[in-house]
Order: C-alpha cells, then sequence, then structure tokens
C-alpha cells in the first residue's frame, strides 16, 4: 500500500503543472477565426418569362355531336 | 359523322401549330336534347372532350338539369377540370365543383376560374353598358376575319366588388338540391386567392355576354372572358378600357346549331402578367374538316347497334 501512495508534496506539483499546462494551452490554442456571418440578402424573384399564349375555345353546344355548318 | 370529330380534327392542328395551346369551354356543355347524349346523360360528350384533350370547363346552367348525381359522374369520367365557383349545394352550403385549377403552361402559371348562371344574375344596374358595336348574328353573318394585333394599355382600378363571407343563393337559381350563388362577389374571391399563386387568369362564364362585360369592370385582375350564355357570337375579342380584360364568345344559348363554331385567341403576356398584343378568330366547322377517326370511333360505339 504504502508504494501507490503519494506525497502531498508531489500532489501539489502535479497541481501547479496541471495549472501550467492548462494556461499555456489556453495561450497557444489556435483562436476560431472570426468569421463574418453574412448578412441575409434577398435574392430578386425571377420575373416569369413572358409567353405567347394560345387558348382554343367553344361553349354552349348543350351535347351536340353530329355536324351543324 | 360528327361536329366533334370536326372539332376534333381542329384541335389536333392548332396543337401541331402551338406549343403552348389552353382548350377551354365557357359551359353549357352536357346537358343536351341530342338523343345520344340524352340516353348517355352527357357521358359521350365527357369521353369526347377527354380524347380532345380539353384543360377546363366551366359548369353551365343547364348542365345543373341534369341533377346533382349525374353530374357527380360527369366530373368523375371527365379528364379535364370541370369548374363552378358559384354553384353550391343547398343542404351543405359547399361548393359543388372546383371553384378554380392552376395550370402549367410553357413556364407559366394560369389560373382558370369557372362561373356559372345567367344574364339575370347581374342586374344591367350593375355595371357599365356593354359594347354592342362588336356583336355579330350568328344566322347568316360570316365570321370575321381576326384583327391586327392590338397594344393595350395596363389596368386602372376600378372600385373592386367586396368579398362576402357567405354569399347566399340568388332567388330563382336553385335547381334541385344546387344553387347559384353571386357570381362577382364569388369571382372577386377567387381573383384574389389566385392573385397570390399567378398573374395569369382566365374566367369562363356563361353568365352571357352583356353580364360577362361588366365582370369585367366590378372584378379587375382577370387577363381572359371566355363568355358563354345568352347574347351574340363575337367576331372578334373585345378589350374593356378600364381593366384590359378581354372577353370573347364562340357559342350562345339558346341557338339553332349548337356546335359549329370554335374560335382561339392568341395573346402575348408579359412578365407582370399583362396581355400587351392579341389576335383572335372564329372558325366554321365545315365540311373541309374530316372527321377525327377516334371521336368517329367513340361517336359510333354510342349508337343503336
Amino acid at each position: 500500500m504504502r508504494g501507490t501512495r503519494l506525497r502531498p508534496a508531489w500532489l501539489i506539483l502535479m497541481g501547479i503543472g496541471a495549472l501550467m499546462l492548462a494556461v499555456a494551452g489556453c495561450a497557444v490554442a489556435p483562436q476560431p477565426a472570426p468569421t463574418a456571418t453574412p448578412a441575409p440578402t434577398s435574392t430578386p424573384t425571377p420575373l416569369p418569362q413572358p409567353i405567347d399564349l394560345v387558348v382554343v375555345y367553344t361553349s354552349d353546344t348543350v351535347g351536340e355531336t353530329e355536324p351543324c355548318g | 359523322m360528327g361536329g366533334l370529330a370536326r372539332r376534333a380534327t381542329f384541335i389536333k392542328a392548332a396543337r401541331a401549330e402551338n406549343a403552348n395551346l389552353l382548350l377551354l369551354d365557357g359551359g353549357n356543355t352536357f346537358w343536351s336534347r341530342v338523343s345520344v347524349t340524352v340516353q348517355s346523360q352527357g357521358k359521350v360528350i365527357a369521353e369526347a372532350m377527354n380524347l380532345m384533350g380539353y384543360d377546363a370547363v366551366a359548369l353551365g346552367e343547364t348542365d345543373l338539369q341534369l341533377g346533382e348525381d349525374i353530374l357527380r359522374q360527369r366530373i368523375a369520367d371527365a379528364q379535364f377540370a370541370v369548374l363552378s365557383a358559384n354553384v353550391i349545394v343547398q343542404s351543405t352550403g359547399e361548393l359543388f365543383a372546383d371553384p378554380y385549377v392552376l395550370l402549367e403552361v410553357g413556364g407559366r402559371t394560369v389560373g382558370i376560374i369557372g362561373l356559372t348562371g345567367s344574364e339575370s344574375l347581374l342586374p344591367a344596374s350593375l355595371g357599365p353598358e356593354p359594347p354592342l358595336d362588336r356583336l355579330v348574328s350568328l344566322q347568316g353573318d360570316k365570321p370575321q376575319p381576326a384583327p391586327a394585333p392590338s397594344p393595350l394599355s395596363g389596368p386602372s382600378s376600378p372600385t373592386p366588388v367586396q368579398v362576402a363571407d357567405q354569399p347566399r343563393p340568388a332567388a330563382g337559381h336553385i335547381v334541385g338540391s344546387l344553387a347559384i350563388i353571386d357570381p362577382a362577389v364569388a369571382l372577386a374571391a377567387y381573383v384574389k386567392e389566385l392573385q397570390a399563386q399567378t398573374n395569369v387568369i382566365i374566367v369562363l362564364s356563361n353568365l352571357g355576354w352583356e353580364s360577362n362585360v361588366r365582370l369585367t369592370e366590378m372584378v379587375p385582375g382577370v387577363d381572359l372572358i371566355i363568355s358563354a350564355g345568352a347574347g351574340k357570337v363575337v367576331t372578334d375579342p373585345w378589350q374593356a378600357p378600364q381593366t384590359g380584360t378581354l372577353v370573347c364568345q364562340a357559342g350562345v344559348y339558346p341557338q339553332a346549331n349548337p356546335g359549329q363554331l370554335v374560335a382561339n385567341i392568341k395573346m402575348h403576356i408579359d412578365s407582370a402578367g399583362l396581355v400587351t398584343e392579341y389576335t383572335g378568330g372564329l372558325v366554321v366547322l365545315g365540311p373541309q374538316f374530316a372527321d377525327d377517326a377516334g371521336v368517329r370511333r367513340l361517336l359510333l360505339s354510342y349508337l343503336p347497334q
């Protein structure tokens, strides 16, 4: 049991070392590059294309099936 | 063999020449006194129109005589939209048919609204006088050649019809279990709804010529009204001076020789949905048009063996 027990002095030294490593790590840790958040841009809705539209139409045929002309 | 078979031939030729084509009917289509149509309760007409590739048809006031159940069957038969924004089922108050349809043509969305009724639904006191100089008699007069393209001005802002929440059927416009409600109110509501989705709107209306001309001022935002019902055949499209809405009519109810005419209108529609040029014309389906074989076979299948 004696061999595995750490002395208080060692504990203090390990604590100081850990503290120094943490401070050094913070100092050298790469800082995240400031990224510019793009401002939301309003993309204009594309206008529909002009169209040549043909409408063929009938009406009032009241069920007629035979030629009348 | 058939006016329908000749019509099919004309339509096939028109499709071959025009990629961006809509095939529409203003209404009064299924109900009939013609024996083959009576016996099939309008089914032969729905099937012939399927073969021709119709895109949309307005429910006509005469069609309501078939009754709610038969009409539901015809609507189920149709591979095209059967529209009415102002026919309701009395017992529920719900619309009987789809009020409109959105169709894609040449990369543009076109909204088509159907209106059902007759002249008496829109009294003359509600709108401007209709233009009478563009009307011709169907009996004895030949259709005139189409006019040259006409530049149009943009629409102005006439006083719109107020949209009511619960339009009521007009007195005397109840047919069996169905009722016709105020067409102007219904149109204003659905034009407003469609304008969120498209800037090209066509109305199929069998209210008759004079009422449809009044509608152009009462409800702005419509590009074209295919007029049907009472009135006379119009040789070339008429344009409302205030709103730019075009009105044209190829048939009349009643008339001696229904189904002998087919008409067309070619419109250039700009990005904003304005019609900037148009031409139109009527064609009499005479013997120069051969019968379409497919429609001919269909009609023969309905004849007694």
